[in-house]
């Protein structure tokens, strides 16, 4: 494939939007995140270096280069310096990126994009927080800092394909990681049915963050609205909306739902976030679905 | 009603039959359904298959459908023009000539002229008729009235625009030449708006000669509108001794109805009003006379008189110093004052009067020939017959004679010019052979002029002559003693008035020559006094106009056209379209021409010449009803989108903000537009530092400061931290001049005709922390020596004059201004050597900074010379301007806050010690 000039023009120009919206992005996880880390992990951070775990009585069979000497001149005993146990854990980060994610209802409020990509990014800092390593998904390489978040968040606002649900070709979770995904799960049931099922196969702890708008949860518009959907087929013109509104929450609910039972068939787990709510909430949700899963792993 | 409906004519009645489609729109619309609100949304998966049991009326409602057939009922309606009250067709067939009395009379119903000439020209033009218009007034300035024809309705109508009421009288007689002069081969048929006086007795005449060439008609106010005339008071001061001096007459027709209320006001200074008197006018007693009671403090500040809700010269008086001045003349001789001051009368009377009018001493014939307005007798008795003679005359012309007693008095025997006869001796009341007591003042009676004043317990008198009881002594007396004896008695005699005192103007019979009493007296008594006549300073055989009446009765500078006054008959002048009413003089001394003083008898029209017809103005004008029409369907209009807005699908924030956005552009378009005209934005000009100046109405000149000051501005830019937003030509008159800190006013001989309005900004600019470069432009400051009469430096001279500007001074050493930013001795531009004057003290709350810098150095043109390299002024001149330049804003903007530093050389000192 060629590279005209055009591409090239769209490719920078792409490159500083995500520059000049990645630092808002990042910002804005942070502050959400930054409640969390002090409710709960405060008392972790405590203590000496990273990596020292606890000291210990030498017993036999320790290596001798493992003794702290400077420990062991204090007194009669011998110390070895024990390290913490290094099982970190890898977790990716996927967001959805459809036309149908950037849709508001309200100009007050966030696009569903951008609340998914918060509360992704969010998560993702909190887990880096926690010594362990995250990508984003498509990319095996993984970090533990502070940049492999802002890479993920590079991944997020890059123009790419539109991606309704986690791609499946190409790229394949490792096993046992854990693996978060935000959209809006608006996909008929059974595509996601299937996906699900491949994402599975790798075994992996998942975390399904759906993002919906108020309006897409309620249906709140009034009088004679043609709806334009996602595919042509998904057109539909209603003459009167409050009449269909019950019909439709009770479809919503329903694929919802069925929603809900894919994931606990799989072990993930499911939350869903309205754009309207308090981001710092559902985070708070999630983090605490993230750690009970760790802590049972 | 109907009534309201049976006025109203269809100009373009074919366009109704439009209406007969209306049921054809209402099908289009019934079966056009309101669009549906088309929205994105990614649930609509969800939706799909769904129907509405219930659904939203897909057909347009009833009520919305009946909006519509009115709106365009009423856009059919309105296209076909109707009118209301549409006018009478004129008589005749050929020309219409409207003959319009822009005279001062015709300003006061200046409105029902042309609303009537309007419609009677919109009529022919309708007709197809032409039109000829006569004026009956010459405009300020020339010598003939206009009279324009043939034209058409519109043009006509073009010109009744144009036309304003002039300050002076009609000039008939010129009318009826012009008239004659242009003969015109067809009948014309005649229109006369009058304004119901028949001025210089010549209406007839005119009448006659628009006769012979067609019919005449002449239109006449009622009679409660017609003109009134604002005549100076004649003062009588025997009938009104109780007026204080304040009074004018009201002068009418008097064909006016019975009583006919009006109300005069006084102004002051600025235009304030001081008082509001009413009166009516009846037709038998005309003039009217309107006084007024107010405060000696109030008095000397009265400018002129008018008669409120009318207006023009007519109803408006303008006073002159005349007016305030009374020249009082005290008989005595000079070398009585030098032997013995205080035995001498005329030491007392003059101290006392002294800070209330002019007064002069001399002997009687002296003073008649001074023509003093009050003269005062200390206790002189005889006197040639020949002197008395013309002292009475000068009484009986409206003088005001006031008389002390004294040993003289007591002894003579005639009563000439006398208000009572005395008896011979006077009285003593305390001496060596009396018992009696000294006596003490009596409180003023109500019906006295003197009432009011405070009578002191400690005044006492000791001698007095005595009047001879006699019937009417009564009514002469103003003042009594105790035991009831007068001791002020005055009668008028006919237009005059003599005033006696029956004691001492000095202290010799009684001790009120030393109390406050006195003064008071003799201030009540010389306010009552006439005016003095004008006294033309000798030399001057001319008085130059100073401001002008307009038609409307305001004051203007003169218009070019407007001639001095010859001096010597300025008090018989009549104003003429040469000489309008207003304010003339030369030096100090101001001559107020007024139209009340010069003008003959109002006389109504009364009877006109046989076969004109006569007519009356009404106020059912033609009423053009398409606009409000039009107005009313676009109301329609935005109220069917907004319900629109409702139907398709709930107020979404975005729809309402766009109807509110819609509303608001339609309600711009609504406003009239004028209202936004001409005002400088002050979102932008507060946004930024930006330099301006005035515009001189001389485009090549203009482009000259423009480009200069946008030179300065990047040299500001590029040299100091000052960077200004862009350049402004300012016009005083239209903009807000407060968004700049500094104007730059290069002066050209186009700015000498500034209108009041501009001075009015102008000064208010400066008061307000402005700051003003006046920049002659021609070297006239030069510092060998002032050349002021350049025209420019004449132009300035004439803009100043009605500015408050402070003292200025030629700017020193170690101004502020040499040092804000470059450390300058000289401030050149293209002239090098000129000098500048700032304010001598600046006022405070300025910071030091001159409101006012007037140079002559031509600074803007150096400054755009900068720019160019090509200059024929020397590169390092054009630098020293620019310099200038950056120190002047630098001056503007900071204040003194470098004057500090003019003082550093001595801090520096002082710290080193």
């Amino acid at each position: 494939m060629a590279f005209s000039l055009k591409n090239l023009i769209g490719l920078r120009r792409g490159a500083e939007d995500v520059a000049a919206a990645l630092p808002a992005m990042m910002i804005e996880a942070q502050r959400i995140a930054h409640n969390i880390h002090h409710g709960e992990h405060a008392q972790r951070k405590s203590g000496m270096g990273e990596k020292f775990w606890q000291f210990r009585d030498y017993a036999p069979g320790d290596r001798p280069q493992d003794i702290d000497w400077r420990q062991s001149a204090k007194g009669d005993h011998i110390y070895t310096r024990e390290r913490e146990l290094h099982s970190t854990q890898k977790t990716f980060f996927w967001c959805a990126s459809d036309r149908g994610m950037s849709y508001k209802s309200r100009p007050s409020l966030q696009t569903k994009q951008e609340c998914a990509q918060i509360l992704a990014l969010a998560l993702a800092l909190l887990t880096v927080r926690g010594e362990e390593q995250v990508g984003a998904f498509g990319d095996l390489l993984t970090g533990r800092s502070e940049r492999a978040v802002q890479k993920i968040g590079v991944s997020f606002l890059e123009h790419k394909k539109e991606e309704r649900l986690p791609p499946i070709n190409g790229f394949s979770l490792p096993r046992f990681s854990s693996f978060v995904a935000a959209g809006d799960f608006l996909s008929p049931i059974e595509e996601i049915e299937e996906r699900f099922s491949q994402l599975a196969v790798s075994n992996v702890n998942a975390v399904l963050i759906q993002v919906l708008d108020p309006s897409e949860i309620y249906l709140d518009f009034n009088g004679r609205v043609e709806f334009e959907g996602m595919a042509q087929s998904e057109h539909e013109t209603i003459d009167y909306v409050p009449s269909v509104r019950e019909t439709y929450q009770e479809r919503l609910r329903a694929h919802n739902s069925a929603l809900e039972a894919l994931c606990k068939k799989y072990g993930w787990h499911y939350i869903l976030h309205r754009t309207d709510t308090d981001m710092g909430t559902s985070l708070w949700t999630l983090w605490q679905n993230l750690q009970s899963e760790r802590r049972s792993a | 009603m109907s009534g309201f409906f049976s006025q109203i004519v269809f100009l373009q009645p074919m366009i109704l039959a439009a209406l007969l489609g209306l049921p054809l729109l209402w099908y289009l619309l019934r079966i056009t359904p309101p669009p549906a609100q088309k929205i994105f949304f990614p649930a609509a998966r969800l939706l799909v298959g769904l129907t509405s049991d219930e659904n939203t009326p897909s057909r347009t409602p009833w009520w919305i459908l009946l909006l519509r057939m009115l709106i365009a009922a009423l856009v059919i309606i309105a296209l076909a023009q109707p009118v209301k009250n549409m006018a009478q067709g004129i008589e005749g067939s050929g020309a219409v000539r409207l003959v319009i009395d822009n005279s001062w009379a015709g300003a006061q119903n200046w409105q029902q002229q042309m609303d009537m000439a309007e419609e009677l020209a919109t009529q022919a033009e309708r007709e197809g008729r032409d039109v000829y218009v006569l004026t009956t007034t010459p405009r300020i300035g020339l010598d003939d009235p206009d009279y324009i024809g043939a034209v058409t309705g519109k043009d006509a109508l073009s010109f009744l625009r144009g036309l304003s009421p002039q300050p002076v009288p009609a000039d008939y007689a010129a009318a009826a030449r012009l008239v004659r002069e242009r003969p015109s081969g067809t009948a014309i048929y005649s229109v006369w708006l009058s304004h119901g006086l028949d001025e210089g007795g010549k209406m007839g005449n005119l009448a006659r000669v628009l006769q012979n060439q067609g019919a005449l008609k002449v239109v006449l106010p009622a009679p409660e509108h017609m003109p009134l005339l604002l005549r100076p008071a004649k003062v009588n001061l025997g009938k009104d001794k109780g007026d204080n001096g304040v009074s004018v007459m009201v002068d009418a027709p008097s064909n006016i109805p019975p009583s006919l209320p009006v109300s005069v006001q006084v102004n002051g200074e600025n235009g304030s009003v001081i008082d509001i008197q009413s009166a009516s006018l009846s037709p038998g007693n005309l003039p009217q006379r309107v006084g007024f009671d107010l405060v000696e403090q109030l008095k000397s500040t009265i400018t002129g008189f008018k008669v409120n809700a009318r207006s023009g010269a007519g109803a408006v008086l303008l006073l002159d110093e005349r007016y305030h001045h009374r020249h009082v003349g005290i008989v005595a001789s000079a070398e009585d004052m030098e032997a013995a001051p205080l035995a001498e009368a005329s030491y007392y009377l003059k101290r006392a009067l002294e800070p209330y009018a002019d007064i002069t001493l001399g002997s009687i014939p002296e003073l008649l020939d001074k023509n003093v307005s009050m003269m005062i007798l200390p206790d002189v008795a005889a006197m040639p017959s020949d002197t008395l003679n013309r002292l009475e005359q000068w009484v009986k012309n409206g003088g005001l004679l006031l008389r002390f007693s004294g040993p003289n008095t007591a002894k003579t025997k005639d009563p000439f010019l006398m208000p009572v006869s005395l008896r011979s001796g006077g009285r003593s009341l305390s001496g060596a052979l009396t018992w009696e007591e000294p006596q003490k003042i009596e409180p003023f009676k109500e019906d006295s002029p003197f009432y009011g004043l405070d009578v002191a317990d400690d005044i006492t008198v000791t001698q007095q002559v005595l009047a001879d009881p006699a019937q009417d002594l009564e009514g002469k007396v103003w003042a009594q003693l105790k035991d009831g004896t007068p001791l002020i008695t005055a009668a008028p005699l006919d237009r005059g008035l003599i005033v006696l005192v029956h004691t001492t103007a000095s202290p010799e019979w009684s001790n009120l020559a030393l109390s406050g009493l006195y003064v008071n007296i003799l201030k009540r008594l010389q306010a009552m006094a006439k005016g003095s006549s004008v006294e033309v300073p000798e030399k001057q055989n001319s008085l130059d106009p100073v401001v002008v009446m307009d038609g409307n009765g305001r004051l203007i500078p003169p218009p070019p056209g407007v001639q001095p006054l010859p001096a010597s008959g300025a008090e018989k002048a009549v104003p003429d379209s040469r000489h309008p009413p207003g304010i003339y003089g030369h030096g100090g001394f101001q001559y107020a021409l007024n139209l009340g003083n010069a003008l003959p008898r109002l006389r109504d029209v009364g009877s006109l010449p046989l076969g004109v017809e006569r007519g009356a103005y009404d106020s059912d004008y033609e009423v053009d009803l398409m606009p409000p029409l039009l107005l009313g369907a676009l109301v329609l209009l935005m109220l069917d989108w907004v319900v629109m807005i409702a139907l398709g699908g709930g107020f979404r924030m975005a729809g309402l903000r766009k109807a509110v956005m819609v509303l608001a552009v339609a309600g711009g378009l609504v406003m009239p537009t004028q209202v936004f005209a001409k005002d400088l934005d002050p979102v932008k000009y507060t946004q930024g530092l930006y330099l301006a100046y005035i515009k001189t109405g001389d485009s090549a000149l203009d482009s000259v400061f423009q480009s200069g000051l946008e030179q300065l501005s990047k040299a500001l830019a590029r040299r100091t931290s000052v960077e200004p937003a862009g350049v402004v030509g300012l016009d005083p008159e239209e903009d807000t001049l407060a968004f700049f800190p500094l104007i730059y006013w290069g002066v050209s001989p186009e700015q000498s005709k500034i209108s009041g309005k501009a001075i009015q900004n102008i000064q208010y600019y400066l008061d307000h922390g402005g700051t003003i470069l006046f920049d002659t432009r021609d070297d006239s400051m030069h510092a060998a020596g002032r050349n002021d009469d350049t025209i420019n430096a004449q132009t300035l001279r004439h803009i100043t004059a009605f500015l408050n500007v402070p003292p200025l001074i030629p700017v020193p050493k170690d101004h502020v201004l040499g040092r804000s930013f470059y450390l300058l001795d000289k401030f050149p531009g293209r002239y090098e050597d000129g000098q500048i004057w700032v304010e001598q003290n600046s006022t405070g709350g300025r910071d030091g900074v001159s409101s006012v810098l007037i140079g002559s150095n031509d600074w803007a043109s150096a400054w755009d010379a900068y720019g160019d390299h090509s200059g024929y002024s020397s590169r390092r001149q054009n630098e020293m301007a620019m310099r200038f330049g950056i120190n002047l804003v630098m001056y503007a903007l900071t204040g003194n806050y470098k004057a500090d530093q003019v003082h550093i050389p001595y801090i520096l000192e002082r710290l080193g010690e």
